[in-house]
């Protein structure tokens, strides 16, 4: 009977010391909730302007590769024209080469034409004729400098020239 | 009196909780486009024997590569530079909530 008495008591006090000791602790856990809490609140907030930034990013970063994609597109498109036109005027070369020799037979044939009227001019038209020979002779030497650049693109590059560029 | 003190001890275990805590999340990525970090490409190779007309072409080549290879630089550039005015944006936030929490602490 005693010890059931005892048992009761210890009980009682265990009790008492237990819920004593919980709400004295309590004080300092509720406190110490609030401001967990205020963190997670606050991790929350944080991860939430994360993901809207890394959102931003992403956003950003497509609309750049698009932007880049486009530019790309009219980069090569360019290139493609330009490729073409140098292929045509480097093919063409032979035909304006035969040009620019038809050309100069005509000049020729037009300074024979002058050099006979020569004989028979007077001193004036001789001037005239004169100054005429001279115009010729200025396109000549301006035919003949196309006729050379021409005839260069088909020219080798001198091996001394371009040897430290092969590979 | 085992039996009390062990009674005891069970229930005040009971009061004892895992509180979670939030993770920690990766740092922001800023990943642009495999395009735009692409290496350029090498120059032209010259054949022994170039012609004139050939060097021409062979110079054409090259810029048009020159030109692709700056348009991916400045793209990138402005890739970086983005990613950057974002990070900053969101770094400024961070100090700001920072802040605001230090200041409720102290109060």
């Amino acid at each position: 009977m005693l010890d059931k008495v005892k048992l009761v008591i210890a009980g009682v006090i265990g009790a008492v010391l237990f819920g004593g000791g919980y709400s004295f602790g309590a004080r300092k856990v509720d406190a110490l909730e609030a401001q967990i809490e205020e963190l997670k609140k606050t991790g929350d907030s944080a991860e939430a302007r994360r993901k809207q930034a890394q959102a931003d990013i992403d956003k950003a970063l497509k609309d750049q590769a698009a932007e880049h994609a486009k530019a790309m597109e009219a980069l090569k498109a360019e290139s493609g024209r330009r490729e073409k036109d140098l292929g045509d005027a480097l093919a063409g070369a032979n035909a304006r080469n035969t040009d620019l020799q038809s050309k100069l037979k005509a000049n020729e044939a037009q300074r024979a034409k002058l050099q006979a009227a020569m004989a028979t001019a007077s001193d004036a038209q001789r001037r005239t004729l004169q100054g005429q020979l001279q115009v010729l002779s200025a396109e000549d030497t301006k035919l003949l400098a196309q006729l050379d650049a021409n005839k260069c693109l088909a020219l080798a590059v001198p091996t001394t020239v371009i040897g430290p560029l092969v590979k | 009196m085992k039996r009390t003190v062990a009674g005891v001890a069970a229930a005040a275990l009971c009061g004892c909780t895992t509180m979670v805590v939030p993770e920690v999340k990766e740092a922001l990525k800023c990943e642009p486009s495999d395009a735009m970090l692409a290496a350029c490409g090498s120059p032209s190779s010259i054949k022994d024997g170039v012609t004139f007309g050939e060097m021409i072409e062979v110079s054409g080549r090259d810029r048009d590569a020159l030109k692709e290879c700056a348009l991916k630089q400045q793209a990138l550039a402005q890739s970086i530079a983005a990613c950057n005015e974002r990070i900053e944006k969101y770094n400024a936030a961070i100090r700001e909530m920072n802040a605001r929490n230090r200041d409720a602490a102290k109060q």
